[in-house]
């Protein structure tokens, strides 16, 4: 599904990112209410230019996998399309305190990838 | 972006409208901070060392845990040879007016500088572009 078509990027969506969101964005604290809407704007803007310039709010987690992060710890996680330029897809959203990378999401991203380019 | 999900997701409420564009606003000064820092061939130390402050500062600054005053805004693009533009756009408007990049991709159309942008020299660090 699509999010959003940009200048030089369309974001798409995998249905556990529909999915993810609501349970991602309720574990955001309330006084933290602007971070979710930082994460809609890091999106956009990810459409408009492709990439997003701060390592802090765009970082390449390996093997394709790139972290787009609201200074909260709220985080999407997602690709740029393997077989379609200029396609980045969202994978999922998760609410996290750390810094470092879980495992566990790179691999749900990873699932995501495979299922969603073969569909 | 209108009628987009995205669209969709920042319309669920009033409060959410407000809030984007704050962040938003925040996000695209910070690129735009990078994008001159990029031109210069800088990195955040020495913008922190000629703005008289901590690295960490600039970070947050550029990644909008620290609000940034105006003053701070016009110091940074003094210090960098630059200066400010504001242009208030109607919401209904692209936002691609400010990447000249993006437009060039998308539209492969001609452009040219508007006589106002171009008389202001080649100090003007993100040119308006008009379709022709």
């Amino acid at each position: 599904m699509i999010l959003i078509q940009g200048a030089l990027c369309t974001i798409e969506i995998t249905q556990d990112g529909l999915d993810s969101r609501a349970e991602a964005e309720a574990a955001v604290p309330n006084t933290r209410k602007a971070c979710k809407a930082q994460m809609l704007a890091l999106i956009g803007q990810l459409a408009e230019t492709r990439t997003l310039k701060s390592p802090e709010q765009f970082r390449n987690e390996g093997q394709g996998i790139f972290a787009i992060k609201a200074n909260c710890g709220l985080r999407a996680y997602g690709w740029f399309h393997r077989k379609r330029r200029g396609v980045f897809v969202v994978s999922h959203f998760i609410m996290k305190k750390k810094q470092k990378l879980d495992p566990v999401d790179l691999i749900r991203a990873i699932q995501n990838r495979e299922s969603y380019e073969d569909a | 972006m209108n009628g987009s999900l995205l669209q969709q997701w920042i319309n669920e409420s009033e409060e959410m409208q407000r809030l984007y564009a704050q962040e938003k606003l925040i996000l695209e000064v910070s690129e735009r901070i990078m994008d001159v820092l990029e031109k210069r061939n800088l990195n955040r130390v020495q913008l922190a060392d000629v703005l008289g402050t901590s690295k960490s500062h600039v970070t947050q600054l550029l990644n909008g845990t620290r609000n940034m005053t105006l003053r701070t805004l016009a110091d940074i693009a003094c210090k960098l040879n630059y200066r400010v533009a504001v242009r208030f756009t109607e919401w209904r408007e692209s936002d691609d007016w400010q990447h000249a990049e993006a437009v060039v991709h998308r539209r492969r159309l001609p452009l040219q500088l508007s006589p106002v942008d171009a008389a202001n020299g080649d100090d003007w660090s993100e040119p308006r572009l008009l379709r022709v």
